[in-house]
Order: structure tokens, then sequence, then C-alpha cells
């Protein structure tokens, strides 16, 4: 299968924060998703690959072409929606779409008349004249009419109201899965990623501290309640993150499958509790350890 | 590079429009009503209209873009640096390019003695020269240094550039005006063919310049 995206120890190095041989991979068709908090390093990691901010280390390739060196040929294949979209405030939306369209070769009218029409844009608004949500949708709406083979989503779903952000999401899964697009979107709503990401990647403090397929992630990382005693001491020893409260212990495991077997019997005579972590879960075990 | 200089030329047309519609009628309604001939010294104090013409408008435009973001919104367009750029030098050297012909056919309609129209014509494209040179260092500086940092000076170089002359012209026009006639004839005597090339050479290396400038541009997160 062949990568989409390819970022190999990348490196960017600011006054207060720097970016720490981050690398990731995307195969084609796919939808990763970037999670971390604010500040992880997210949105600079995107814009590297959008060649709009540029690194001191590291290789970026998509479609197997270096981004520096290829960056026209790639932003005609990639829609990008940065975090706070930006246009030409006293233009109207389609001016705007007019003239962006002009620059690229796939050029899709049909897509973006409808997509507006979908959107609820209208066309004769200045720019400067909408709203944050609308200004978002404008941006995916520009960032989908060229039809591209990769999306790069800064944070796409803020600022959208719940009906529309499930919208924008299913249309996202639907270009993945349906039309074989890859999809990089970041964002610090884990639920967002959790509906429609394939791979996940957690990004803290500018480090990759996790990156595996959604469905292993959820499925290795689960929480484990027990009583005293119920757990072998080196079982428990190597838990994570562990707690004592009045009505037992709890702690957090990253490799739930070799331990299955073994907490078998006590999930049977119910000493021991697992329980399922969801991507917030696994976010704050690792952005806050034995905070949890 | 078409659509970019289209997208760019509103502001510079603006400007040039407004010169035109009433500067030059202004002048000729005037020159007319008068009966006062022009003299060389008016006629260069004129043409450094251009500087506030082109100056004004490249200002203008960068602060449009600044307020727009107009330049993270282009990074994210299959658009090289030195397209970007380019269009801007381009526009302005058309722009400049425009100004000298349509202040040619003027001169030529309006003036009769023909060493007189000379003068103007070496005068125009003296200050044309210039003025190219000095737009190149505008977004030289606008790329190097961006816009919050530079437009301060941009304007402040631009209010000398543009009132100076104007300063002289009416709070010393007694003590100054015969030298200041002869420093202008002086000038028109140059050959102008000189300075447009030295000018265009340094309006080009300014353009190399700011094509790095861009190209290392970031748009921090």
């Amino acid at each position: 299968m062949r990568n989409a995206v390819e970022i190999v120890e990348l490196k960017k190095t600011y006054k207060k924060f720097s970016l720490d041989n981050v690398s990731l991979e995307l195969p084609e068709g796919y939808i990763l998703g970037l999670i971390g908090p604010n500040g992880a390093g997210k949105t600079t990691t995107l814009k590297i690959m959008m060649d709009m901010i540029r690194a001191d280390g590291g290789r970026i390739r998509i479609f197997g072409l270096d981004h520096r060196d290829h960056t026209r040929e790639i932003k005609h294949r990639v829609g990008y929606v940065g975090e706070e979209p930006q246009f030409y405030g006293d233009k109207s939306v389609s001016w705007i779409g007019k003239w962006v369209s002009g620059f690229y070769r796939n050029w899709d009218l049909n897509l973006f008349e409808t997509l507006l029409t979908e959107f609820g844009i209208s066309r004769t608004k200045k720019a400067a004249q909408l709203s944050k949500g609308m200004k978002v949708k404008l941006s995916l709406t520009l960032a989908l009419s060229h039809r591209p083979e990769l999306l790069v989503l800064d944070e796409p779903t803020a600022g959208l109201d719940p009906v529309v952000r499930r919208d924008v999401l299913e249309r996202l899964r639907h270009l993945s899965k349906s039309q074989g697009r890859s999809v990089i979107i970041s964002s610090h709503i884990t639920d967002d990623i959790t509906r429609i990401a394939d791979l996940i990647v957690f990004l803290i403090d500018g480090r990759v501290v996790l990156a595996d397929s959604k469905d292993d992630l959820l499925a290795r990382w689960k929480r484990v309640h027990f009583q005293e005693d119920a757990l072998e001491k080196r079982i428990a020893g190597s838990l994570r993150f562990r707690k004592t409260q009045a009505f037992g212990s709890s702690g957090i495991t990253d490799d739930y499958p070799s331990l299955k077997r073994q907490l078998a019997a006590g999930v049977d005579n119910r000493t021991i509790k697992i329980e399922n972590l969801n991507l917030d879960d696994i976010l704050i075990a690792c952005v806050k350890g034995d905070e949890t | 590079m078409w659509r970019l200089i289209r997208k760019n030329s509103p502001m510079f047309l603006l400007y040039q429009g407004m010169y035109f519609a009433f500067f030059f009628p202004l002048i000729d309604y005037d020159r007319m009503s008068s009966q006062n001939p022009l003299d060389l010294s008016f006629l260069f104090f004129l043409n450094t209209y251009m500087l506030w013409l082109i100056l004004g408008s490249v200002w203008s435009q960068e602060q449009l873009e600044n307020r727009s973001n107009g330049y993270a919104f282009l990074s994210t367009l299959p658009l090289r640096g030195r397209q970007i750029v380019g269009a801007k030098y381009a526009l302005v050297f058309l722009v400049t390019l425009i100004y000298v012909a349509v202040s040619l056919v003027w001169y030529s309609l309006s003036f009769d003695d023909p060493a007189f129209l000379a003068a103007g014509r070496s005068s125009l494209i003296h200050v044309a020269s210039v003025c190219l040179f000095l737009a190149g260092l505008y977004y030289l500086g606008f790329f190097r240094f961006g816009y919050k940092r530079f437009s301060r000076f941009a304007v402040a170089a631009w209010f000398c550039l543009v009132v100076s002359p104007l300063l002289i012209q009416i709070v010393l026009k007694e003590r100054l005006g015969r030298r200041s006639g002869d420093i202008i004839l002086a000038i028109t005597r140059l050959n102008p063919a000189i300075t447009l090339s030295v000018c265009l050479v340094l309006f080009l290396g300014t353009l190399v310049l700011a094509v790095r400038c861009k190209e290392t541009q970031d748009f921090s997160a």
C-alpha cells in the first residue's frame, strides 16, 4: 500500500516550543486523526506539510514527492482547511470561488456550486460578513472543489454547529471510504476523530507519544478496576496511573490483549472490572499521567 | 500570474484614475484660464506625484493584503513565491508604464515648445525610473520585515518624498525657485536612458531579493 503522506523526523524550533522528531505515515485512502492539546504542534506540523512554515529538519513526502521540491504539484492534489480560514474580506463568495478556480487544473464548478448550496453559503455575501462557521464551510468548499486526493484539515469542525459538524464528518468519511481519498485531520475534539479516523497519532509537546490504528488503540488501552488481592502484584505493578480509593483500585493498561487471559477469572467473579477508554481518556492519560 | 495582477490592480487603478481624472484637467484648465505657462520646476514637481501614486498604491495594497491575511491564503494555493512577488512587481511596472504613456500624450498635446517638451519627457523618465526603484525597495521592505514592521517606515518615507517637494515648492518658492529650477534643468539634461537602465537593474535586484524573502516566509502557528 502506498503512503499518501510520509513524515520523517520533522523538527522545528521556536523560542518556547519545538517539534521534536515527529514521524508519521498515512496510507492512501485512510483517515489519520492528529490529536493533541492546544500548543502540541498539530498546526505547525500541518503548516509545514503545506509549506507554509519551513522545517528545521526532517523530510516530508506527499504522494512520494518531496514537499519542498514539488510544492505546486502537491498543492494541486491537496485540499487544505486552516485553523482560522482567511479570505479576501472585501470580495464576495462567488468572486473568491471564481478567482481561486483559475489556480487549479481540476476545479469542478458544479461541485463548488453544489457545496455552496448544501452548506447554505450566500454567493453574494462578502467574505468578511460570514460567521466563523460559514468561513469554515467556505474553506471546506474551496478545499473540496478541486477534487483533491488528500485533505489536510486543521481543526475543521471548530465553530460548526453539531448538525453541520456531523454532516462534514460524514462527508469526509464518504470521501475516504468510497472515493479512496486520504484525509489528515487535526483536532482536540476527540469525538470527531473517533467518529471517522482509521489511524490516530497523539502529539504532545511537539512529540509523537502514540501512533496506531484507532481500533488497536481502543482495544489495547483499558482501565482495570480491581479489589486489592484480586490482581497479581506483577500485573498490578504493570498498570499505569494507579489510583486507590475506598472501593478498590484502578489503573490503566496499554496492553490489554496480553493481560486478558490472566484477568479472565477475576472478571468472571467480578473482583475485576474492565472499562473501555475513549480517545479523550487516553489523551488525558498521556498528558496528565498520574492525575487521571 | 495574470489572476494575481487582476486581484491587486483595483487599488492601483483607483489611485491612477483619480489622478488622471482630476489633476490633468485641472492643470489644463488653470493654464488656459490664467494664461500662465508651465515652468519646468512645476512640471518636475508634478511628476513627483507619480511617487505619491505608485508608492501610495503599493502601501495601500499591502495594507489590504495584511488586513485579509492574504499571503497566508495565497500560500495555500498552488502558487510559487516568485509568482506572488512577480505579480506585484509586474503590476508596478505596468502602472508606471501607463502613467508615463498617458503623461507623454498629455505633454504632446499641451506643450508647443519642443525644448520644453523634451525637458518634460526627460524629467518624466527620470522620475519614473526612480519611482520603479523605490517601489521595488518598498516591496522588498514589506517582504523582508513584514507589513507591521515596515509600514511605519514606508509611510514616513512616502510622506517625506511627497510632501517635501510640495513644501519646498510652496513655502520656499521665492528663495529656492531659481536654484531648484537650475537643479531640475540639470537633471533633465542627464541621459534618461542611463537613469532608466540603472533603476531597472536595481528594480530587478530588489525583485530577486524579495522573492528570496518570500520563499523563506513563515506563516507561523
